[in-house]
């Protein structure tokens, strides 16, 4: 298979799920060149343990999840420097909220639910995102996300948890279920 | 309180169901075939290793050099000639 025919049937997929990573479409559009610049890099090396399918999906969330850590700590950087800020207090805040899936009536409560994804653990976020929002099947998120349909479970219900103590209270201090 | 708390749940997964798919811009095919046509020169990481076995090398050369000229002051006083001081001795 070539890049050409890789990208034409991912790249809305790619796009969309890196969209509701950083609800943000010039963000949304750098994660997802990045993301075919490694499926040509790797594509040699690709060994079909699992699907394409889901191997695409893997690169497309390991790389969102590296561009949050990646632009986090430069404006951690930055904020450290200023005001000396604790970094433990830090998280990911769109600068824009961008989401152009969101129908406008809804914009400023998916903004506070996209909130307070976004202060999710990673995994937790995941689940959430392939379940709720991609609408993906329980046994295809568990093989994506490399876990078995029970652990994923385990931890999509830890990420209900923690969002409806999130939203309930919003700037809660409350430790997360991790 | 239970309920009002599975409500408040049911109705965010419901506005999040509701996030509809986007497609993405037509121009985005080439601005990804352009990152990868960059891609496939040499790497930062190779050019900065290249760069710094360079430095290391020009550098091990100039120690070289450096030291030999040194030898080669060292020396100086076994060559010149010693004064010969017989005349005074007689």
């Amino acid at each position: 298979m070539d890049i050409e025919t890789i990208y034409f049937e991912y790249s809305s997929m790619v796009y969309n799920l890196s969209l509701q990573y950083v609800q943000n479409t010039e963000d949304a559009e750098e994660i997802t060149q990045d993301v075919f610049v490694k499926v040509y890099q790797k594509l040699p090396s690709f060994q079909e343990k699992s699907s394409l399918r889901t191997w695409v999906y893997r690169i497309a969330i390991n790389q969102s999840l590296d561009f949050i850590k990646a632009k986090q700590s430069l404006k951690r950087r930055f904020w450290l420097n200023i005001f000396s800020l604790n970094d433990e207090k830090y998280r990911f805040d769109p600068v824009d909220f961008q989401h152009p899936g969101v129908e406008l009536e809804q914009k400023e409560a998916c903004k506070r639910i996209f909130d307070a994804i976004n202060q999710l653990p990673d995994k937790q976020k995941t689940s959430v995102i392939l379940l709720k929002i991609m609408g993906k099947d329980r046994a295809e998120v568990a093989e994506i996300m490399n876990l078995n349909v029970k652990a994923m479970e385990s931890v999509f219900q830890r990420a209900k948890k923690n969002l409806e103590v999130l939203l309930n209270k919003n700037n809660s201090h409350e430790k997360f279920v991790q | 309180m239970k309920n009002s708390s599975n409500e408040l749940m049911e109705n965010v997964f419901d506005a999040l169901s509701s996030v509809k798919s986007v497609p993405p811009n037509g121009d985005l095919y080439r601005k990804t075939l352009m990152k990868i046509e960059c891609s496939r020169g040499v790497s930062v990481y190779w050019v900065r290793t290249a760069a710094a076995a360079l430095l290391l090398f020009l550098g091990a050369e100039l120690y070289a050099v450096l030291r030999l000229q040194n030898q080669k002051n060292g020396d100086v006083p076994l060559i010149v000639c010693e004064t010969n001081n017989q005349l005074y001795h007689e």
